[in-house]
C-alpha cells in the first residue's frame, strides 16, 4: 500500500453538486481528499483485505449464532433482556441484511487486524461506493492514474443487486434523522441505489415515524410501513419510546435487530474468545475478564457502543494515557482490545474500511485522521489498484 | 511403507506457472464497469432540501407539468419555455447515453425514442422552475440560454419529487400511490416522535 500526490480536479465543487455530494465539506473543513490517492496491487486487494474480510463476517455470523442462544453473551453485550427474543427470532427467521462495514489496521505484509465491525449504521458509504468510482474514471482519463487502473469497488453494482433480490409489494421505506446533511445523503444515495432496482421507495424522517391505531407505524399520509431502512443504530431505537414495538415484528428493518449483537464492541471479546489467535484478530476482552495480553503492552479502552471515536483511550503499559477523545459515552460498559497503532502517512494515520453487502466483500474506502483515534474529522481519500 | 519413486516430470516453476497463467486469463475487474444515479445530482438534492412534507410548493421552485400549466399560472411564455427546456438538457445529461429500451423502462417507466440524440429518454413529467434563480440569471447573463439547470430541472415518474409532487397536487395526503398499483395500508396516527430522541442529545454521530 503506497500513498502519493495526486492533482485535485480543478471543477471538483461542480463535479460534487452535479453529482449530489454536498457534504464533501464538513464545517469548512475538506472532507472528501484527492489531493493524495492510496494505490494497492490486485494481489494486495484480494488476499490481504477481501479474503480475510469474507472470513472474519463468517466468524461474526458465528458469534450471532451463539449469542442468541446464550444469554450469558447478551448480557456481556449490554443488550436489554427485553429485546433478547425478537434478536433471536429476527436470526432464526434470517431477516435479510444490506450492509456493513470492517475497519482494518494495515500491518504492511502482515495481515490486517480488525479493529471494530460497523454493522448496523455505517457511514462513507456514498463516497466509498459511487464519488471514489467516479474519481477513478476522471483521474485514469486525466492520466492522475495509469489508464488500466481499477478500483476495489463493487458496491454499488451489490448493493443494486442486493435491493433487487429484497424486493416486495410494499414500498420500502428511508429513514434518516432531521438536521443532518451528511446523513440525508446517504439514505438519498441508498433510496437512488434502490430505485435502480426498481423498488418503490419513500423516504420519512426518524422523528415523523407514527405510531397508529393497532400498533403499527405510520408515515405523514397515514400510510402503515411495512418495511424500513434506517440510518439510526438500533441500540438507540431500543431505547426510544416505541422501542418495545419491535418486539411485534411488524416491520421489516434494514438492518434488522439481529445485527445488534455485531454493532457493539463485545464483538471484538467474543471473536477472540472463540477464535483466539486468528492472524486477523487483536486480542480483545471485556472488563473484569483476564487481561489478554502482557502486562508491558498497550491496550485501547473503548465503550460498548461509542461511535465515531467517542471516549475510546490508548494506554501504554505504564498505564499512562497516550491518547483519548471526548465523547458521550464515557458511562457505559467497556471493552479493552490490544494496541495496534494505525500506519502513518504523511501527516495522517489511515484506516481501511472493508464493505460488505450482504455476505460478499465488495469494496473499500479509506480513511485519515490527523489522530490514532479515528474520529468525525477523519478525511476520505480514493484509492486505486495498479500492479 | 515403500517410497515412492521420484519421476522426472517436466515441473514448472511457480513463478513461471503465475506468468502463464495472467497471459491466458483476462485480468479479473474490481470495480463497477458503468455507474449512475437515478435520483441525486444537484437538481434533485437542490428541490429535496427545500422540500418539506407540510408546503404544497417547494420553497425554491413551483412545480408544472407541463408549458401550459406554468403559462396559466401567470408566467411569461418565455419564463416557461426556457424552463422546459432547460429541464430537457439537465435530464439528457443525467441519463446514460447508451440505455436500451428496456433498460430505460425499467428504471423510468414510460420512455420514448429521442430521434435527433438517437437515444431512449425517459418522459418527462414536469419540471420545477426556480423563477427567482431564473430572473437573476435573465438579469446577470442578458440571455434566455437553457444552458444552465440553476432556475429549472426535470421530475419524471420515480424521480423523488415525482412522489411528492404527484400526492400535493391532488390535494390530499391519503392517496400516496406510485407506479406499482401498491395501495398501503391506512391507520390513524396517535402520536408521532416515538423514535428518533436518543439521538438528539448526541447531536452529529456516525458509524
Amino acid at each position: 500500500m503506497l500513498r502519493h500526490q495526486t492533482i485535485v480536479r480543478p471543477d471538483l465543487a461542480k463535479i460534487a453538486h452535479a453529482h449530489g455530494f454536498d457534504f464533501h465539506i464538513i464545517d469548512d473543513e475538506i472532507y472528501w481528499d484527492e489531493s493524495r490517492a492510496y494505490r494497492f496491487t490486485l494481489r494486495q486487494v484480494e488476499e490481504q483485505i477481501q479474503k480475510p474480510t469474507a472470513e472474519l463476517h463468517q466468524m461474526c455470523l458465528e458469534v450471532v449464532d451463539r449469542a442468541v442462544k446464550d444469554e450469558s453473551l447478551m448480557e456481556q453485550l449490554a443488550i436489554p433482556p427485553l429485546y433478547w427474543e425478537a434478536i433471536a427470532e429476527s436470526w432464526r427467521c434470517q431477516d435479510p441484511s444490506l450492509y456493513g462495514r470492517m475497519d482494518f489496521v494495515w500491518c504492511g505484509n502482515g495481515p490486517v487486524k480488525l479493529l471494530e465491525y460497523n454493522a448496523d449504521t455505517p457511514t462513507s458509504l456514498y463516497e466509498s461506493a459511487y464519488f471514489q468510482w467516479l474519481w477513478m474514471e476522471d483521474a485514469r482519463r486525466n492520466g492522475t492514474i495509469a489508464r488500466d487502473a481499477d478500483q476495489y469497488n463493487a458496491i454499488q453494482d451489490k448493493l443494486i443487486a442486493r435491493f433487487a433480490e429484497l424486493d416486495a409489494p410494499a414500498p420500502l421505506y428511508f429513514c434518516c434523522c432531521k438536521d443532518t446533511q451528511e446523513d440525508r445523503g446517504t439514505v438519498l444515495y441508498l433510496e437512488d441505489c434502490a430505485i435502480q432496482a426498481g423498488l418503490e421507495t419513500r423516504f420519512i424522517h426518524i422523528e415523523d415515524i407514527g405510531l397508529g391505531v393497532g400498533g403499527v407505524l405510520t408515515d405523514l399520509a397515514d400510510n402503515v410501513i411495512e418495511r424500513a431502512f434506517k440510518l439510526y443504530p438500533l441500540e438507540w431505537m431500543m431505547r426510544d419510546e416505541n422501542g418495545p414495538l419491535l418486539r411485534k415484528r411488524r416491520e421489516q428493518w434494514i438492518e434488522p435487530l439481529w445485527k445488534g449483537v455485531l454493532s457493539n464492541k463485545g464483538l471484538l471479546p467474543l471473536l477472540w474468545r472463540f477464535f483466539p489467535n486468528h492472524p486477523n484478530l487483536l486480542p480483545a476482552w471485556f472488563a473484569g475478564e483476564i487481561r489478554q495480553i502482557p502486562a508491558s503492552a498497550s491496550y485501547v479502552r473503548k465503550p460498548l457502543f461509542s461511535r465515531e471515536g467517542g471516549n475510546i483511550t490508548i494506554f501504554d503499559g505504564q498505564q499512562r494515557v497516550i491518547d483519548s477523545a471526548d465523547g458521550d459515552y464515557g458511562e457505559e460498559p467497556v471493552i479493552y482490545q490490544a494496541f495496534q497503532p494505525l500506519p502513518r502517512f504523511g501527516e495522517s494515520y489511515t484506516l481501511i474500511g472493508s464493505w460488505i453487502v450482504d455476505d460478499e466483500a465488495v469494496g473499500m474506502g479509506i480513511r485519515e485522521d490527523n489522530t490514532l483515534i479515528t474520529k468525525d474529522t477523519s478525511r476520505f481519500v480514493p484509492h486505486y489498484i495498479a500492479g | 511403507m515403500a517410497k515412492r519413486k521420484r519421476t522426472n516430470k517436466n515441473v514448472m516453476s511457480p513463478s513461471r506457472r503465475r506468468a502463464e497463467r495472467t497471459q491466458t486469463m483476462p485480468r479479473k475487474r474490481m470495480s463497477g464497469k458503468y455507474l449512475t444515479l437515478a435520483l441525486m445530482g444537484g437538481a434533485a438534492v437542490f428541490v429535496i432540501r427545500a422540500c418539506n412534507d407540510t408546503q404544497e410548493t417547494d420553497d425554491e421552485g413551483v412545480y408544472y407539468t407541463s408549458t401550459q400549466d406554468c403559462v396559466n399560472d401567470g408566467n411569461s411564455v418565455q419564463l416557461c419555455n426556457d424552463a422546459w427546456n432547460s429541464a430537457n438538457i439537465a435530464l439528457a445529461s443525467e441519463v446514460p447515453k447508451d440505455l436500451t429500451q428496456a433498460a430505460c423502462v425499467a428504471r423510468y417507466d414510460s420512455c420514448y425514442f429521442a430521434t435527433p440524440s438517437q437515444r431512449w429518454m425517459p418522459s418527462l413529467s414536469g419540471f420545477i422552475v426556480d423563477k427567482e434563480a431564473y430572473k437573476e440569471n435573465v438579469e446577470n447573463t442578458g440571455s434566455h440560454s437553457a444552458s444552465t439547470s440553476a432556475y429549472s430541472h426535470p421530475v419524471w415518474k420515480h424521480s423523488r419529487e415525482y412522489t411528492w409532487h404527484s400526492s400535493a397536487k391532488s390535494h390530499s395526503r391519503k392517496t400516496m400511490t406510485s407506479g406499482s398499483g401498491y395501495s398501503s395500508k391506512k391507520s390513524s396516527t396517535v402520536s408521532r416522535g416515538g423514535f428518533g430522541h436518543s439521538s438528539s442529545s448526541r447531536g452529529h454521530w456516525g458509524g
